[in-house]
């Protein structure tokens, strides 16, 4: 299409934000279950064209969100893993979103595990709402 | 609503063609198990639901229990299952009795996208491999549970020197250790254990340092 966002090359140091649901992430311990990396095609959002508020707030119910978390593209790729930019138009479904990328690959439950050490940080989710 | 194990088991329960349905696959000491049964009888569909709690049997019809098999307005099969699991899991741990029912609550789509409910029988399985644990190693503390997207659950134990981490898997359990040295460099060792579980409790020694299964950091 003539009006599409052609994708672009996410250099190693450019970090992808990912929603961690708070099913999935352990406050005692501020630890995130590495299934939040249990997917094929893992969508998140690239630094360059958004920001964790943004990230956040694309979720259907963002108060569900606890932490927005953060790897760095090159971690992703040090571990067999390879990151796209996958931008989407107003006609995908999620989208109008620029930033949207995926960390494509299999996932083995060891590099699952290894993808959430990987994390260089959590911000915290200040609209996260605590389920009744 | 959580999914049982089998298609075509929904809600109301509706009649169905096998004579067993749905099984909870655990050890063979298992210390709960659960299966439907379905028992045609004058024309109409009963469903009988089978505990065993340690090696004694017993087997009650689902409607004794209180299920709704006809629409009549009592608890469905898959909610009363969800509330017998969560007092189960009350019995391990409070704290993992509330989880439990976070997790059981969670609708199809939680994450925002395709993540399944999390699956009664993987729920069992969890809550049969803690109990055995529990049983051999009184002081072991519960882990942190959450969801996998695929319906799956995730076991996590940490320290501040290792972590032990295990899922259920379609034939078995997915074991993953990591040792955390003093630089923080991390140390990841990996298992695959049958469906008995039998290695469970080494695992769960490594984790505590009182055995040496795998390289310390």
């Amino acid at each position: 299409m003539a009006d599409s966002i052609a994708p672009e090359f996410i250099p190693d140091p450019d970090l992808l934000f990912c929603r961690v649901h708070w099913s999935q992430f352990n406050v005692k311990e501020n630890r995130i279950a590495r299934s939040v990396f249990g997917k094929v095609n893992q969508s998140v959002d690239w630094s360059k064209y958004a920001t964790r508020e943004e990230t956040l707030a694309r979720h259907r119910k963002p108060e569900e969100i606890r932490p927005v978390a953060s790897i760095a593209a090159g971690a992703c790729r040090d571990l067999n893993q390879t990151v796209v930019h996958v931008p989407l138009e107003s006609t995908d479904p999620g989208g109008p979103n620029r930033a949207h990328s995926e960390i494509r690959g299999e996932k083995s439950k060891l590099t699952q595990s290894r993808l959430r050490d990987a994390l260089t940080d959590v911000w915290p989710n200040p609209s996260f709402r605590p389920i009744p | 609503m959580p999914t049982l194990a089998e298609p075509g088991l929904h809600e109301p329960c509706r009649p169905f063609s096998s004579s067993r349905l749905w099984n909870i696959c655990a050890p063979r000491d298992a210390w709960y198990s659960s299966s439907v049964f379905e028992e045609p009888r004058a024309g109409i569909t009963s469903l009988s639901w089978e505990f065993r709690h340690g090696w004694e049997g017993e087997r009650q019809p689902l409607q004794s229990l209180g299920v709704n098999t006809l629409g009549s307005g009592l608890p469905s099969l898959s909610e009363r299952l969800s509330g017998q699991l969560a007092t189960l899991a009350d019995h391990l741990s409070p704290e993992l009795g509330e989880k439990v029912r976070e997790i059981l609550s969670l609708e199809p789509g939680w994450d925002g996208e395709t993540a399944q409910s999390v699956r009664l029988n993987v729920v069992a399985n969890v809550l049969s491999l803690l109990a055995r644990l529990r049983r051999d190693r009184l002081e072991l503390v519960m882990p942190f549970v959450a969801p996998t997207f695929d319906g799956g659950l995730w076991l996590d134990w940490t320290s501040p020197r290792r972590t032990l981490e295990i899922e259920a898997e379609a034939c078995g359990w997915s074991v993953v250790g990591t040792t955390i040295g003093r630089d923080g460099t991390r140390g990841y060792f990996e298992a695959v254990e049958d469906a008995q579980a039998t290695r469970m409790t080494d695992f769960c020694d490594w984790f505590r340092g009182d055995l040496q299964l795998w390289p310390t950091a």
